[in-house]
């Protein structure tokens, strides 16, 4: 067998590659560059060896970016806002750039390489992304993370009521749970049983199920914003529900709306500070004989005046 | 030196590489949709060309034939071209971001555009100079740049009536192009000859 060709070609490959190696060396030596990042109101920096991708830098210095491709621009979920020395757009990021992406000066950190020093801010909505994913555990003490762009305006009853978690509501939670631990799809029937011992999901609870289920709060979170009588939000302990259906709007629906809103100092949606009544409004239940209608609680008083509606409320008030 | 001229003439009109031998075809027709992709891949394609042509010859002469192993050039040519590309890409890096930017993605994807390896093949095959090699190698990779300039600007223009049926939209209309224009070259063919 003739082995020269095959020692030709390894030589050459030898070659290229040790020509390869030392123009890699000369060529993408780009010395140490400072990057600097800005997370939140948070400020990091550090130094790296240039001639690495940011991505890569970033994620080796404990700044987590989302990326399922693995830094290949197919993905485009690596998106940084680049204030410095970040270079051109490349024609690999393009089409994930959106026009306004282009005018913040996104790019996609896999693709950008560190060859000066550096500035760059982490969206938000990354780090969202990443706090919810992350939640492995829970804690009783956290905000609702998207409450944290508004500033909390709410009565210092309702917070109290939002992370308080006493051991007999751990007693409450295990035990929903136990019944269903071990049914398929048994979130629906828990974030129901929940929302009703509580009239809303308290996000202690919710908290406290995902870690007893062992499944992330993003995916309770998911079903539990997608059906209306589940709610966020703590309901007060009579939920009064308007009926503003056509029939009911013709029978004078909005003045019977007024009233409640002026007499119980809320507006539609609403929970009271005693956490007694929540006004909320609907479109139709089904009874426009008897407009106008308003449901309270599970009972349906039809033929409402703004007397009567008044008057209602002063019974609930009284027991 | 008229031989030469006559070899790069050939290349260009008579012997396009794109129109009468249809190799480099798949970058063709991805990248034939505007003008300016057009322009660059063009550009970025006579640079490589040229380049893996004048390396590829004295290796193929100077190591492969004295040591008898003619047999592997097709490998050696691949390893050679691949590595060229990244060298340049690196060098482009360093040097011309302004330049790299302006090839973009297009100095990767000549990696495996068959227009590159066909005409370092052919030099070889039909037996060529150093120097006619050069020219030979210029002129097909101008050839190639001329081809998917010329049908880029048609398809522009072309979209600007806009009468396309829908099922012939992209590759479709690109291929029907570049058929009637490899027809309109056929002419060149009696003009000058390739040896």
């Amino acid at each position: 067998m003739n082995l020269i060709p095959v020692a030709i070609i390894s030589l050459i490959l030898l070659v290229i590659a040790i020509l390869l190696a030392i123009a890699d060396r000369l060529l993408a030596n780009y010395g140490e560059c400072k990057i600097t990042v800005h997370e939140e109101d948070k400020k990091k920096e550090f130094a790296v060896q240039g001639g690495g991708y940011l991505l890569q830098s970033l994620t080796e210095n404990g700044i987590k970016i989302s990326s399922s491709c693995g830094g290949k621009a197919t993905c485009g979920y690596c998106k940084v806002g680049v204030i410095s020395g970040g270079g051109q757009l490349l024609p690999t990021e393009e089409i994930f750039m959106s026009r306004a992406d282009k005018i913040k000066n996104m790019r996609l950190a896999c693709q950008v390489k560190v060859k000066n020093d550096i500035e760059v801010y982490v969206p938000d909505f990354l780090t969202i992304v990443r706090d919810i994913v992350r939640d492995e555990k829970y804690d009783h003490k956290a905000k609702w993370i998207w409450t944290a762009e508004k500033p909390l305006i709410e009565s210092p009853e309702i917070i109290k009521a939002r992370t308080k978690f006493a051991p007999e509501d751990e007693m409450k939670a295990s035990e929903i749970i136990k019944k269903y631990r071990d049914m398929p799809g048994a979130i629906m029937p828990i974030l129901q049983e929940i929302n009703d011992t509580y009239n809303y999901l308290p996000e202690s609870i919710l908290r406290y199920t995902a870690g007893e289920l062992d499944i992330a709060l993003s995916e309770l979170l998911r079903t539990a914003t997608f059906y209306s009588t589940l709610s966020l939000e703590p309901r007060g302990r009579n939920i009064i529900r308007v009926c503003l259906g056509t029939a009911c709007h013709v029978k004078g629906a909005d003045g019977i709306i007024s009233v409640l809103k002026n007499e119980l100092g809320i507006d539609s949606g609403e929970t009271t500070e005693d956490m007694l009544f929540t006004l909320e409004e609907i479109r139709c239940l089904g009874c426009c004989g008897l407009a106008p209608v308003l449901k309270l609680n599970e009972e349906i008083h039809g033929l409402m005046t703004q007397n009567k509606a008044l008057e209602l409320i002063e019974h609930y008030r009284g027991t | 030196m008229t031989a030469l001229i006559m070899i790069f003439i050939a290349a260009v009109f008579a012997h396009n590489i794109a129109f009468t031998y249809l190799l480099g075809m798949c970058p063709f027709i991805s990248l034939s949709r505007s003008l300016k992709t057009a322009f660059g891949m063009g550009i970025a394609v006579i640079f490589v060309v040229t380049l893996t042509a004048a390396i590829n010859w004295p290796i193929y002469h100077l190591i492969l034939v004295p040591t008898n192993s003619e047999l592997i050039y097709y490998i050696v040519f691949i390893i050679v071209i691949a590595a060229i590309v990244q060298l340049l890409e690196m060098i482009m890096e360093r040097f011309s971001p302004a330049l790299q930017s302006a090839f973009g993605i297009f100095l990767p994807l000549i990696t495996v555009n068959c227009t590159v390896l066909a005409v370092s093949l052919f030099i070889i095959l039909r037996d060529y100079s150093y120097l006619k090699s050069l020219f030979f190698s210029f002129g097909s990779a101008v050839g190639w740049a001329l081809a998917i300039i010329i049908v880029a600007a048609i398809n522009e223009k072309l979209r600007l009536i806009g009468d396309i049926p829908k099922g012939l939209r992209g590759p479709g209309i690109v291929m029907i192009i570049a058929g009637i224009i490899a027809l309109a070259f056929l002419g060149f063919g009696g003009m000058v000859n390739i040896q």
